[in-house]
């Protein structure tokens, strides 16, 4: 090998070089014999000589060409024999190192020859398998399909194998399976059938190709169960579809179930399982309750894997359960529950599979909680529906018109009477709108104008409440006292303003009567009073006469009850007008100094009878205030009148004026007994009086300080006293002064 | 100023007119013509011409308010000051009195022997 290889040179050289030789010698042939033909043409005249010696250059030129001819094929020989070789050897080299096995068997097959590849393929050396029928290469399953496949080629000449290739199964010498892409060739030798094959491990490839189904199927199961679970409300079918997945995709070969936990410890219970027997349920139920993965997934909100029970009692389901994958159903950093996967038999759960199982445990969660928060809602809708319900039978069955206002000026509710009242008919859909009932006030309401502004007014004013009357006059006459004030929920929220009108016509109508009747009653009654106490007091006055001592004293005693009993009658006339809010005030400047001289004119003459006088200090003569002068000399007299009945005789009762801030303050000051600890909390009661006994004495009536006091507040003041036992008392009020400057602003 | 010397009491309750009128005369010493009724009194304020006429309100033929506005629209009689004198001091009342022109009021019942004396106060102060 090593001698040929100096004169290595191509087949292609070789053959160049001979044919050019052989063309070489041709020409040179052609040339010597054109050139004698010539030569014998043109002359003649050659002699014998001459043509032995062109007969013997023409032999010796054949032989030439016959040694090239020789030397040509030789070489052509010697290149072919080294190509020969040097393919072989080239041949050998691919199958030694083919990473695919390559192996020759004949028909009966029976392995005649085979690469080093297939002993790392299958751990047989080529000794061991040459001679040796091809099955024990194949898994015995194998065997029969394999010699099926063989004599039925032969037979008929189908191929399925042979010059087609298919995936099959290999068997190691160790017994261990894998797979093959099996490639067969078939070839004749020396009349005999042979059959090639080409076997590559495809196991990695396998490999990759089930990881991929796998994922495929994992995921076009996850896109089911979201497709499923998003249109499910139930949540038991959700349960068993998160199993039904969990046990084909996964897979879970020997079953799954799902507890849920409703936040509380150990409060677990299995919702859902695929196991169907009694006793694997009971078997079940004890697992999930005492083994310590629940609460480990609960808390850390991790999977948990068993690749390997190596105790079986600990796992209570059951011995055929061997391993298992759990994953807690999170959602929004919430357990709701966990999912457990069981296998028969030993599993080394991979990343991949507890992700998937965990993905699926997710969408669960996702969806129970989805299904958990429309039920809620649902449940919170029903009560709502119901708390609405029982909301508008509560308006609907007080006997006002309510209807609350959004700032955004659109009522937020309405009972019936306010549909009612106004005539309105209430929409088929949502609820009136404000602006409706507005464009109606018009034709509702006596003075719509005064109606509109006080509540476009209201409507703006976030804390404020009011009490107005308006007169209803379409589509029948109500007298409407409306209250308003806003609405806030709980949190500060200011909801709107709420309007309740509340029909006062029938009150309206009785404060009237009762009014009419006790203006009536008085007047009825002082018309004889005055012929009573006219006569009296004339007669009393002496204009009658002169009378005996002991008929002056009847007749004063007369005259002084009908003056008590006039008073009683007054005050009674004034706690009716208090009350029913009609009593008028007919405020102006006034000279606080004139109020109180002619109080005390008009006091003086009943001061005198108990030696009483009065002392006025007055160090603001000028001081003026807004009020009713007649209201106010009311209020002065009671005061003076009370100091001078309640203090000690002969007793001077100081009248003093003083300014606090801008107020004026008037104070009646006795130096009696004082006012008793008990009757301070009802001294301005009505039919209050500290002594019944005494009373009767003075010939009060009990309602003079309350009269005084609701007047005095009337006028925007303020009354009080202060007392001290056995030293006296000071009854005083405050009034805003009067200022001309007031009177500019609108007084 | 014209003195005041002729009252005209317009009152129906006959007891009152008596008490009225003798306070009047004794404590005032005024000339006192009684009327008891509305009607009467339109007539005999054109005969006795008076210098003040007081005026019940409630009376049962015409009332004080009817009689007043009557007197108003006489041109013989617009001028004659008028007092009420009556048990309705309402507020309202009181406004009513002022609004129809009449110079004051006198609340019943009244203190008879301080009568006369009102009465002048008030014909000297707005009569």
């Amino acid at each position: 090998m090593k001698k040929f290889s100096r004169f290595n040179f191509s087949p292609t050289i070789y053959l160049l070089v001979s044919v050019g030789f052989a063309f070489f010698s041709y020409i040179l042939i052609q040339v010597v014999y054109s050139v004698e033909n010539q030569k014998y043409i043109n002359s003649k005249l050659l002699d014998l000589q001459d043509q032995i010696r062109q007969t013997f250059q023409i032999h010796f030129l054949s032989l030439l060409l016959w040694i090239g001819i020789i030397i040509t094929i030789s070489l052509l020989s010697r290149a072919a024999v080294t190509r020969y070789i040097k393919n072989e050897n080239r041949l050998r080299s691919i199958l030694n190192t083919a990473v695919d096995g390559i192996i020759t068997i004949d028909e009966h097959g029976i392995i005649e020859d085979v690469n080093p590849a297939m002993e790392r393929l299958f751990g047989y050396s080529p000794l061991e398998l040459v001679g040796r029928n091809v099955n024990m290469l194949m898994p015995e399953y194998y065997y029969s399909r394999h010699d099926k496949y063989i004599q039925n080629y032969i037979k008929t000449g189908v191929a399925k194998i042979i010059g087609i290739g298919r995936e099959s199964v290999g068997r190691r010498k160790d017994g261990s399976e894998f797979p093959i892409d099996l490639a067969v060739s078939e070839m004749r030798i020396e009349n005999q059938r042979k059959f090639i094959g080409l076997v590559k491990d495809i196991t990695v490839r396998k490999e990759i190709e089930n990881e991929l189904e796998k994922q495929l199927k994992w995921k076009v199961s996850l896109a089911e169960f979201n497709l499923a679970v998003d249109q499910s409300h139930e949540i038991r079918n959700m349960l068993e579809r998160t199993m039904q997945v969990a046990s084909i995709a996964l897979p879970a070969s020997a079953g799954a179930c799902i507890a849920l936990w409703n936040g509380k410890i150990n409060d677990i219970s299995i919702c859902s399982s695929t196991f169907m027997e009694e006793h694997e349920q009971q078997a079940l139920q004890r697992f999930i309750y005492s083994t310590k993965d629940v609460p480990r997934m609960i808390s850390g909100c991790k999977p948990v894997i068993k690749s390997k029970i190596s105790k079986p009692d600990q796992l209570l389901v059951g011995s055929f359960i061997k391993s298992y994958l759990g994953v807690p159903l999170c959602v929004e950093n919430k357990v709701l529950g966990v999912l457990f996967a069981f296998e028969g038999k030993s599993r080394r759960y991979c990343q991949d599979d507890v992700e998937f199982l965990q993905s699926l445990a997710n969408r669960a969660a996702i969806s129970i909680n989805r299904v958990n928060l429309h039920d809620d809602l649902q449940s919170s809708n029903a009560l709502l529906a119901v708390q609405q319900g029982e909301m508008r039978a509560l308006l609907d069955s007080t006997s006002e018109a309510i209807g609350l206002v959004s700032p955004e000026r659109e009522f937020i509710a309405l009972n019936k009477n306010f549909y009612e009242w106004f005539g309105i008919e209430p929409p088929v859909v949502g609820s009136l709108r404000f602006t409706s009932f507005i464009e109606q006030a018009n034709l509702i309401f006596e003075k719509p104008g005064l109606f509109l502004s006080t509540i476009s007014r209201s409507i703006n004013d976030l804390t404020g409440q009011f009490e107005k009357m308006f007169i209803q006059v379409w589509p029948e006459r109500r007298e409407l006292k409306i209250f308003s004030t806003p609405v806030r929920t709980d949190d500060g929220h200011h909801l709107g303003r709420l309007f309740v009108f509340h029909d006062v016509t029938r009150e309206q109508e009785a404060s009237r009567a009762k009014s009419e009747f006790v203006s009536t009653v008085s007047h009825e009654l002082r018309t004889p009073l005055t012929s009573i106490y006219g006569s009296l007091g004339l007669m009393n006055g002496g204009a009658a006469g002169e009378l005996s001592e002991q008929a002056k004293t009847l007749v004063n005693i007369a005259y002084q009850n009908s003056e008590r009993l006039i008073r009683l009658i007054n005050d009674i006339l004034d706690i009716e007008k208090i009350e029913s809010g009609r009593m008028v005030f007919m405020n102006k400047p006034t000279l606080l100094n004139t109020v109180l001289t002619h109080s005390i004119e008009f006091t003086h003459t009943y001061a005198e009878q108990y030696g009483i006088s009065f002392n006025l200090d007055n160090s603001y003569p000028q001081a003026m205030v807004y009020v009713d002068s007649d209201k106010l000399v009311q209020v002065m007299v009671n005061l003076l009148s009370n100091a001078a009945k309640y203090t000690i005789r002969n007793d001077i009762v100081e009248i003093s004026i003083s300014r606090q801030k801008q107020k004026m303050r008037v104070a009646v000051t006795d130096h009696g007994p004082g006012i008793s600890r008990q009757f301070r909390q009802h001294i301005f009661q009505k039919f209050a009086q500290a002594d019944m006994s005494n009373t009767k004495k003075k010939g009060g009536t009990g309602l003079g300080l309350s009269i005084s006091k609701t007047i005095i507040e009337k006028m925007g003041g303020e009354i009080g006293y202060h007392s001290r036992i056995n030293h006296g008392s000071t009854f005083y009020f405050l009034l805003p002064e009067w200022q001309p400057a007031n009177d500019e602003e609108g007084n | 100023m014209k003195p005041l010397k002729k009252i005209m009491l317009v009152e129906d309750e006959a007891d009152i007119q008596t008490v009225a009128k003798m306070a009047l005369e004794i404590t005032g010493g005024f000339q006192v013509e009684i009327c008891g009724l509305g009607g009467e009194a339109l007539m005999k304020a054109k005969s006795f011409s008076p210098d003040l006429i007081l005026l019940d309100v409630m009376m049962p033929d015409m009332d004080g308010l009817s009689v007043i506005k009557s007197l108003r629209d006489n041109s013989s009689t617009v001028s004659i000051p008028i007092i009420f004198m009556t048990a309705r001091m309402q507020s309202q009342d009181v406004l009513d009195y002022d609004q129809l022109g009449a110079i004051g009021f006198i609340a019943k019942p009244f203190d008879p022997m301080q009568l006369s004396a009102t009465v002048k106060k008030i014909w000297e102060e707005k009569g």
